[in-house]
């Protein structure tokens, strides 16, 4: 395997979809990992927006979801993740212990419990997303987007 | 010992007005489920667990 951003081990996944509305579902335990040994970057998701705009996310759990590398690179664990997604509202979720890791020559490990990146138009209400082990709840590129009684505790 | 599916256990693409309840897609080699280019669908209580994509070894030197 060459160097390279690997996804996959996601529990669910929506991409280019919307107007869709997810309760009470659970995706929680997913990863990817690799034995790899030259720069490779591993991603784990608990539930992924790509592209997804207008969507309901209702008391879902996304715990414990990782990337996992071996060697040089790193791994990313999310709970939830929207990326260029627009109009989505999350409530009442549960994204905790989250961990991306890396063991061995340069290896590192991230994680995110709820995650936006280049994602506008979003409102964030009573979600956890506590104990993982980098960011609770994160903003990149994002703009308008409304997050009100989150809880982000205890991160690492 | 079971047969995991290689990418997603439940896959929509192209797909309206569905509704999932109580499903089971875990231990797959990839998505648990999956929407592609999907609207207008309803996802309640479903348990998507443990979906490991693993990659191989491979030593560059």
């Amino acid at each position: 395997m060459n160097k390279g951003e690997y996804g996959g081990g996601t529990g669910i996944s929506l991409s280019s979809s919307n107007n869709n509305t997810l309760i009470n579902n659970t995706a929680s335990g997913n990863c990817a990992g690799n034995f790899e040994w030259y720069e490779s970057y591993i991603y784990g998701f608990g539930i992924s927006l790509s592209s997804s705009n207008n969507n309901m996310l209702i008391g879902n759990n996304a715990n414990e979801n990782g990337g996992r590398v071996y060697g040089e690179g790193a791994g990313y664990g999310f709970g939830i993740s929207l990326s260029s997604s627009s109009n989505n509202t999350l409530t009442g979720n549960n994204a905790n212990s989250n961990s991306g890791t890396g063991s061995g020559y340069d290896g590192y490990g991230y994680s995110y419990g709820i995650s936006l990146t280049s994602s506008a138009n979003s409102t964030l209400i009573g979600n956890n997303a506590s104990n993982n082990s980098y960011y609770g709840i994160t903003l990149l590129s994002s703009i308008d987007n409304m997050l009100n009684g989150n809880n982000a505790n205890s991160e690492q | 010992m079971q047969t995991p599916n290689n990418d997603s256990g439940i896959y929509l693409t192209i797909s309206s007005n569905n509704t999932l309840t109580g499903n089971n897609a875990s231990n797959n080699n990839n998505n648990g489920l999956s929407l592609d280019f999907s609207t207008n669908n309803t996802l309640i209580g479903n348990n998507a667990w443990n979906n490991i994509m693993v990659f191989f070894v491979v030593f560059q030197q």
